[in-house]
């Protein structure tokens, strides 16, 4: 592996993000927030400067790179998304810390990695005295981790070539990176647009016709879009008490949490495509399934009414499946049927291709599959039955591929649950908190519940939740190839 | 462009990377999963997996927005389906990559009276919705053909319909050229010429006029066909005219030189090792020697004259073997040996060891579909120094941008030079800087691999 190849791209990704903390800074200049503006000033000069020193001392490997057998190798291009990953929290923490958000560097380093894997778990204790550079900074890191950093270089970087793919590939969810264009710049390039136009779309309805001010409105539309889940309220969406605006969000966090893919098809040329999609069909069933159980559950034994159980199940239904975790009722006081559906639907998540997290639906759907075939085989072990996604068979070394990525994951969780157990949670807290940052959700329950927060888990349980929304973001494969010793041997 | 190229074998694959470098969107189709997946990794190319023959798959594809179709599966005939379905299906032009000649035998291509500048016209008995065929053997053997019309090794590679030509010299020890700059250089010839291409270790660049030359390097020069003759014995000895070839292997592209050669008076041996086959061609080529035989032998090969013979060329399918057997006969004593060798990467190589002239069908298949990708009426091109560097003839149209304006005035990008200007029946080698590019020139532009949308502007509407 060439390392200054590597050192070089990642020296890139700090000035883009460097050049990204201009938006904050501005953001706090014209709220006139001094200190803010100073921390923003800071963190953007020191990541701007180690960004360009990285580039300086290895322009000799971008040469090497033009040569026509340069092209960055598959483990160059795994090694350098899980670095852009977490240079980007580290980065990104910087204006936290400077401007005296948290203490702690940890705590800092914990809200950015929450931010741009989309999690939105926050150890913000109080949300609403914040500066407003401070609470756009936090929505704005959600945005762009949201369609992700690396396909936004791959846009923007005529140089990567072919090496843009196994980039693309290490950093899109989900189990095969569909290419919407035959170029693979062409694909990031439509994505960002499909994305950032329907973040436009969201922020003006809820601009025009929700009239909100035009903060809210841009601080929503960024915490949806990326369904990330971070709010400058404490109170998350209930604090707008709105129907619209929550029926809005809803719509939205269920967009983002499709396939983008499907979008594409949409405008280009076959709109039939969207509805015959398998995944989709069946993110759809299981959003509406839950959000009817749900409400039957808050009817029945809450005694709410109607109407508005049925409002909340399926804002939260939706909000936690797309693993954007919004909350418009502290889902902590519900029953437990209702509890344990919230908890599942996070596990499963939304669906590949999109700017959601979890396991993802065409997973769930493939080891289902997957293991009714096995038991077929049980009685009838000569019999051939390929797996079919619709109308296609999945090649078997794809669905191979799928099972070991949920046994990995399922070892995560349970692995996640003990040590935070260790650490002294109660075990509806230790469980659920490692559900939602490896779903990369937010919220959990019980002690980590909507209206509680994260900053109360000890320093090194924190640590644990950092890496298991890294683990999540980039579904384990970018993240744990590099502990593989066999990785760093020979090229 | 959008473009299409169905089947990533060896010839579709050079095909699509080419394409690829170009700058073009590139859609692959290709049957075999394992195939499909070790290309995703290779080109930016996207992938529809699947048979072309179905016109499901092709839909996939996206066909009906196709600029180009290229056909290169293994069967001819599945080539030809697909062609004619895309073409129904929308694509704008479709190439077929045909072995057999058979199959195109009677499709005739007619130039139109005496002026080049008319376009070429294709009279076909049925169109079936096939644009161009491209059959790499047969190119493979016109290019054998042409290389050894000429007097020295290194074969002159045409355009302008053959009133241009573009040849690559090698700077040997000694050479009165080294350590003086083109512009000396260019004076040295007496001939008007040009310098396109300077090769310094393996670096390939559009030089200007005061770059010194060393030992070793290559450069490229642009001619008049007439003066290319007279510029090459500054570079090499000069052989006799060609007399007598023997032939290595006679499958098509073997028989088909030895058929045209023999034709021109040229006495030909053959050597086939299939007794069968040797019969075959035996029995259609009756001025053709066939011998049967292996033909690996030392001691065979000095009995059948290798040694006083002009040139050996060995055209078997195995690469290795041709190389070797190339190198064999010019040890003791063939004049000069031309080999054909499937994979590009080795044709370096090739060169390197002492192959005078190393083809590769593949290459060449590909240069003809790059030029028909290029063009709207598919003028010539030809890719020089492997495939860095291209020389291509424009068209100048009465709305292209170039039009009416003089050559000083056009600034062509880095890695390009205009090479020459033909007019009517004049060719200007090396347009000076107040020269005035009319309507109807053919321009011959050199320049670096992947300038050429850059290029391409100039010629476009403006």
């Amino acid at each position: 592996m060439r390392i200054k190849v590597v050192v070089y791209y990642l020296g890139w990704s700090l000035v883009f993000l460097g050049i990204f903390m201009l938006v904050p800074l501005f953001c706090s200049l014209y709220y006139k927030e001094i200190a803010s503006y100073s921390a923003f000033g800071k963190s953007a000069a020191i990541t701007l400067f180690i960004g360009a020193t990285l580039i300086y001392f290895t322009t000799k490997a971008e040469k090497n790179l033009r040569r026509p057998e340069g092209n960055l190798s598959r483990r160059e291009g795994l090694a350098l998304v899980a670095g852009v990953w977490i240079l980007a929290a580290v980065s990104g923490a910087l204006p936290y810390h400077l401007a005296g958000t948290f203490p702690s560097y940890i705590d800092a380093f914990f809200e950015a990695m929450s931010g741009f894997t989309t999690t939105g778990a926050t150890v913000l204790t109080s949300i609403e005295g914040q500066p407003h550079g401070i609470l756009l900074w936090r929505n704005f890191t959600q945005w762009l981790g949201g369609m992700g950093i690396v396909t936004f270089f791959i846009a923007l970087f005529p140089l990567l070539r072919i090496g843009a793919t196994h980039l693309f590939e290490a950093e899109m969810p989900g189990p095969q990176a569909e290419r919407l264009k035959a170029r693979i710049k062409d694909t990031a390039k439509w994505l960002w647009i499909i994305y950032a136009s329907l973040s436009g779309f969201e922020f003006l309805l809820l601009k025009v016709i929700g009239k909100l001010p035009f903060f809210d409105a841009c601080i929503i539309t960024l915490g949806t879009m990326p369904t990330g889940g971070f709010l400058h309220k404490d109170l998350s969406i209930a604090a707008y008490d709105s129907l619209f605006v929550s029926s809005i969000v809803t719509v939205f966090m269920l967009m983002a949490g499709a396939n983008f893919g499907l979008y594409y098809s949409l405008i280009r040329h076959n709109p039939r495509r969207l509805f015959y999609n398998i995944e989709f069909r069946l993110y759809i069933t299981i959003m509406v399934v839950a959000s009817l159980a749900i409400m039957l559950d808050l009817a029945q034994n809450m005694g709410q009414p109607v109407g508005e159980a049925f409002s909340q199940a399926t804002f939260q239904a939706v909000s936690i499946q797309t693993t954007t975790g919004f909350v418009t009722a502290d889902f902590n006081t519900w029953p437990s049927l209702s509890r344990s559906i919230l908890l599942v639907l996070m596990i499963i998540g939304a669906s590949a291709g999109s700017t959601g997290g979890g396991l993802k639906v065409i997973r769930i759907l493939v080891i289902i599959k997957y293991a009714f075939r096995q038991l077929h085989l049980a009685f009838s072990p000569k019999s051939v039955r390929s797996l079919r996604i619709g109308a296609d068979v999945l090649p078997e070394n794809i669905a191979s591929g799928i099972v070991s990525l949920s046994i990995l994951y399922f070892s995560a969780l349970v692995i996640g649950s003990l040590i935070m157990s260790a650490m002294g949670l109660d075990l509806l807290s230790a469980f659920s908190s490692v559900a939602a940052t490896l779903g990369n959700v937010g919220p959990g329950l019980a002690s980590v519940g909507p209206i509680s927060n994260y900053a109360a888990i000890p320093l090194a349980g924190k640590g644990i939740l950092i890496i298991c929304m890294l683990l999540g973001r980039l579904e384990f494969l970018a993240v744990l190839v590099l502990l593989v010793p066999a990785f760093w041997r020979w090229r | 462009m959008y473009t299409i190229v169905v089947g990533v074998g060896d010839t579709g694959y050079h095909i699509a990377s080419l394409l690829v470098k170009e700058g073009y969107e590139v859609m692959v189709v290709e049957q075999s999963e394992e195939l499909a997946d070790s290309i995703r990794h290779q080109l930016d190319v996207g992938i529809v997996l699947g048979n072309a023959v179905n016109p499901d798959v092709l839909r996939k594809a996206d066909v009906g927005r196709a600029d180009l179709l290229v056909a290169s599966m293994a069967s001819d005939e599945a080539n030809m389906v697909i062609c004619s379905m895309a073409s129904e299906m929308g694509a704008d032009k479709t190439v077929a990559r045909v072995r057999n000649p058979e199959y195109n035998s009677g499709l005739r291509t007619v130039v139109n009276g005496a002026s080049p500048d008319k376009p070429r016209k294709i009279e076909r008995p049925i169109r079936m919705g096939i644009d161009y065929f491209v059959n790499p053997e047969i190119e493979t053997a016109k290019q054998i053909e042409s290389s050894l019309s000429g007097l020295y090794a290194r074969h002159a590679r045409e355009l302008a319909g053959g009133r241009v030509q573009v040849r690559g010299f090698k700077i040997e020890n000694g050479s009165e050229m080294i350590n003086k700059t083109l512009h000396v250089v260019e004076k040295m010839f007496l001939k008007p010429c040009i310098v396109t291409l300077l090769v310094h270790s393996k670096e390939v660049k559009v030089p200007d006029g005061d770059e010194v030359i060393c030992e070793g390097d290559s450069i490229y020069i642009v001619a008049k066909k007439e003066d290319m003759e007279k510029l090459g014995e500054v570079f090499n000895h000069k052989n006799r005219s060609t007399r007598h070839v023997i032939i290595l292997g006679g499958g098509l592209i073997g028989s088909h030189v030895a058929e045209e050669l023999s034709k021109r008076g040229i006495g030909v041996k053959l050597i086939e090792k299939d007794k069968v086959r040797s019969e075959e061609i035996n029995a259609r080529l009756r001025r053709v020697e066939v011998l049967h035989s292996v033909g690996t032998n030392r001691d065979f090969l000095v009995e059948e004259g290798v040694p006083s013979c002009d040139a050996f060329i060995a055209t078997t399918g195995d690469e290795s073997l041709n190389i070797l057997v190339g190198l064999l006969a010019k040890s003791i004593g063939a004049a000069r040996n031309i080999v054909v060798v499937d994979k590009p990467e080795y044709l370096p190589l090739a060169e390197s060891v002492g192959v005078d002239v190393a083809l590769s069908p593949l290459i060449i298949a590909a240069e003809k579909v790059l030029s028909i990708a290029l063009h709207k009426d598919p003028l010539s091109m030809v890719l020089l120094e492997n495939e860095q560097a291209q020389a291509i003839e424009f068209k100048v149209d009465t709305t292209a941008r170039i039009c009416r304006q003089s050559k000083g005035s056009v600034k062509l990008p880095k890695g390009a030079i205009m090479a020459a200007i033909v007019r009517d029946d004049k060719v200007i080698i090396s347009p000076a800087e107040d020269e005035i590019i009319q309507e109807n020139d053919r321009v011959v532009i050199v320049s670096l691999f992947s300038t050429f949308s850059a290029i391409e502007k100039y010629f476009k509407k403006n």
